[in-house]
């Protein structure tokens, strides 16, 4: 027999912000309407700081945060068997308002692939992806000093080609390409500004003419 | 201040270069369902454990460079995971008061289940749904044990319905236990109380199991009772029981 974690006599004055997330599993179960209620304005004000968190940098974030933190704690009742373990109750409802987050600011364009626009009309945006791989042997014969300065010369940022490069051409990981920027620009740099920088680049280069023809000549060569 | 970069006079991997090449040609749009938002999850956690993140999951590592709103998207998750291992989740100066309706909106399990069942002369049906499972969820007072002998592996109660306790009476017991061994199935035990009939003339009575297309059936005990093991537990509001009643 499970022993309850909650005195039966004033379960209620028990819980906190504070409170293990196993006492506050079992008091969302309870059948005592004032316990339950207590649980679960606990589990609210837990998951609306989740919420505040990811989106406190959008024009309408306390509204945002405030409709997924809703909805998320509405999921947690319905749900709550499906969390096996009382202990992860917080970590696995902190999962249920992120997804609930992402899924609001893809559906709302806030996270959009970029779309990049024809150079001109003479230049319209490069296709690659009909093109096929180069060859293996002409990678290995790829000029990459030429390769690397064209890179140069290319439509990014100092820091979007470090951070580029310093990946694929230098195999850095994120972690060590963040604390190289922290230290370059004395500002804190972290890992996950390092991919979105390099995923947003590369949508740059994948439509930047210069390199298309640089590899288009290899391809014929 | 920004550097210029000195250009390193070194040849590079080509296999290095065959992945810069490959993600340059490939455009990709990830579909984030929930299945792949619990990969880029899992991610993240190998990543702020300080595993070798990418080289667990490359493809994914791949498609956060060739998809800038997926990158955006794990910038979400990394900066949110990242600010719970260090203590600093945001606290805001005004949290405003949550709706709670829905804790005593819910139907009763009599009007759930009266939804839910169907009887003809020759056999009742109970048909799962997800809003019946959650009216199903034992109380923290309920005994957690098995019956049989390993209640270790089945001691969590995942599930529960005393048919017999009911106001209109169903001629059944149903629990569902987790399985410690298996995370994602249970095991079943139904026990049958039909009125003509007692111990020990229980046992032979086939109970049926059906979730989508697959079909278990289970012969009771001389106690009524019949067990189903290895049941998904995903497919639970899925699922059927058929019971016969003669």
């Amino acid at each position: 027999m499970p022993v309850s974690l909650l005195a039966n006599a004033d379960m209620e004055s028990q819980l906190t912000d504070q409170s293990p997330s196993e006492q506050v599993y079992e008091a969302c179960q309870s059948d005592r309407p004032e316990v339950q209620t207590a649980a679960f304005e606990i589990l609210w004000r837990y998951l609306y700081r989740v919420a505040s968190h990811m989106t406190h940098s959008q024009p309408d974030g306390d509204a945002l945060a405030q409709d997924c933190a809703q909805t998320a704690l509405v999921r947690v009742h319905e749900k709550l068997a499906e969390c096996r373990e009382p202990a992860a109750l917080r970590s696995w409802s902190r999962r249920i308002v992120s997804n609930l987050v992402i899924d609001r600011l893809r559906r709302r364009q806030r996270l959009q692939p970029l779309v990049i626009e024809a150079q001109s009309d003479d230049q319209p945006a490069r296709q690659w992806a009909d093109d096929g791989p180069l060859p293996d042997e002409m990678i290995e014969q790829l000029d990459t000093l030429a390769l690397r300065q064209l890179l140069d010369k290319s439509p990014m940022s100092d820091r979007s080609r470090r951070v580029v490069l310093g990946r694929y051409f230098d195999g850095e990981v994120d972690e060590v390409l963040a604390q190289r920027e922290t230290e370059l620009s004395e500002k804190t740099v972290k890992p996950s500004h390092i991919q979105v920088t390099r995923a947003k680049n590369i949508a740059k280069l994948r439509d930047w003419p210069l390199l298309y023809d640089f590899l288009g000549k290899v391809n014929e060569a | 201040m920004s550097e210029v970069m000195n250009t390193p006079t070194g040849k590079i991997p080509p296999e290095r270069l065959k992945a810069f090449l490959a993600v340059l040609q490939t455009r990709t749009s990830i579909d984030l369902n929930e299945t792949f938002l619990d990969r880029l999850h899992r991610y993240v956690t190998l990543q702020l454990r300080g595993d070798v993140y990418q080289q667990h999951d490359p493809e994914l590592a791949a498609w956060l460079d060739q998809d800038p709103g997926l990158a955006e998207a794990y910038a979400l998750l990394y900066d949110l995971e990242a600010a719970v291992l260090a203590g600093n989740l945001s606290n805001p100066d005004h949290v405003p008061d949550p709706d709670l309706s829905f804790l005593t909106a819910s139907p009763s399990l009599a009007e759930r289940l009266a939804e839910r069942v169907t009887r003809t002369g020759r056999e009742l049906v109970l048909r799962f749904s997800e809003d019946l499972l959650a009216l199903l969820r034992p109380g923290p007072q309920l005994a957690a044990g098995f019956r049989q002998a390993d209640s270790g592996r089945y001691g969590i109660l995942l599930y529960t319905l005393d048919g017999q306790s009911l106001g209109d009476p169903l001629p059944l017991t149903f629990n569902a236990y987790a399985d410690r061994e298996q995370p994602d199935f249970c095991l079943i035990e139904i026990e049958v109380a039909l009125p003509d009939r007692s111990w020990p003339d229980l046992a032979g009575v086939v109970v049926e199991l059906a979730q989508g297309d697959r079909l278990l059936q289970s012969e009771t005990d001389a106690w009524g009772l019949a067990v189903f093991e290895n049941v998904p537990i995903a497919l639970l509001p899925e699922t059927r029981i058929v019971l016969p009643l003669n």
